[in-house]
């Protein structure tokens, strides 16, 4: 006889999809890169450290995306909580927490060259800095909170301000000027190779990091499973105690 | 009399004011000049690496996403070996011949 459980998640992604999704982004990060080492010229007045560009703007493209679907999934979960929309939001501020690491670490490195200092507290790096520590504290919540509940509300409600900012991190340099270069919306790039590398870097990011949000929904999924089979270990062991 | 000297007085407290303030700015001005100019010579002077921080950059970026897939993998792992074990667990619970746990 075999009873059903009484906690029941929705089925998880088969493990062999993830697997093609990571193997198919790093596929493409491979290639990427190849083009943009053997096939893409060194900038004529910074010279190679220009390559750092072609990733460091993807990772901010999938920091703005995960952070803002992190923002999104959080609103809908403090609306109407759902576990499955709660992991989704979850995974996206994770992947979200690392590309803004990535940003903010080649960033810098770019910039010792290019404009002669690590870091200026210029709009554009100053927000970029706000949405990393928001997205910090919003995973520091969830792991320390006392009530598990109670944590993930607060979390949720934090996770909801990364959307404005990340949309900010977007417009600053547009409303407050500063130091940071504009290449995308201030004139494009012109040489045709630099601009194969560099939307083709981008794409393989994001097909990257959307297979690392995916994977990393199914172990927040499992998580969350393995939550379920304690409660009803202990439930059914209450029951056979009683019965006995 | 009385107005005049006052007046007068106003005027040097005025002159000495604005000489402090000037002086103080013209001074100010000089030492920025001279501190610009010596950053601007150790920065024509400075050679940066630029293949260094672009060997830097990567090693730092694919170390991240490499680190968070990895520990993913292997926290997933983990958490499905513990799933299959309390599945276990509460399948021998439903099982009436098995003797009660403790």
């Amino acid at each position: 006889m075999t009873h059903q459980p009484l906690h029941s998640p929705a089925p998880l992604n088969h493990p062999k999809r993830l697997i093609g999704g990571l193997v198919l982004g790093t596929a493409l990060v491979i290639a990427a890169l190849g083009w943009v080492f053997l096939a893409t010229p060194a900038d004529e007045n910074l010279g190679i450290v220009q390559k750092i560009f072609y990733f460091h703007v993807g990772t901010a493209f999938g920091m703005l995306l995960c952070l803002c679907a992190a923002s999104g999934a959080a609103l809908i979960d403090l609306m109407a909580p759902n576990d499955a929309i709660d992991a989704a939001g979850q995974a996206c501020t994770e992947v979200g927490m690392i590309f803004a690491l990535a940003v903010l670490t080649s960033g810098p490195l770019w910039a010792r060259k290019s404009w002669g200092t690590w870091w200026t507290w210029e709009p554009r790096l100053t927000l970029t800095l706000l949405v990393l520590l928001i997205s910090m504290a919003v995973l520091a919540l969830r792991q320390l909170a006392a009530e598990p509940q109670t944590g993930r509300k607060i979390a949720n409600a934090l996770a909801v301000l990364a959307g404005p900012v990340a949309y900010l991190i977007h417009i600053a340099v547009q409303k407050w000027g500063g130091t940071h270069p504009q290449v995308i919306q201030g004139g494009g790039i012109q040489s045709a190779t630099m601009r194969i590398a560099f939307w083709g870097s981008v794409a393989a990011l994001l097909v990257l990091g959307f297979s690392l949000v995916a994977l990393r929904v199914r172990g927040i999924r499992l998580e969350q499973k393995l939550q379920a089979c304690k409660l009803e270990l202990s439930a059914r062991e209450l029951m056979r105690a009683r019965r006995s | 009399m009385h107005f005049n000297r006052l007046q007068s007085k106003r005027w040097s407290t005025g002159g000495i004011c604005a000489a402090i303030v000037l002086g103080t700015a013209t001074a100010w001005a000089d030492v920025a000049r001279s501190v610009e100019a010596q950053d601007l010579s150790r920065y024509k002077e400075e050679s940066v690496p630029g293949g260094t921080l672009l060997v830097v950059a990567y090693m730092i970026m694919w170390g991240l996403v490499g680190f968070l897939a990895v520990r993913t993998a292997l926290r997933q792992t983990r958490t499905e070996r513990d799933v299959a074990a309390l599945q276990d667990r509460i399948e021998r619970l439903d099982d009436p011949s098995s003797p009660p746990q403790a």
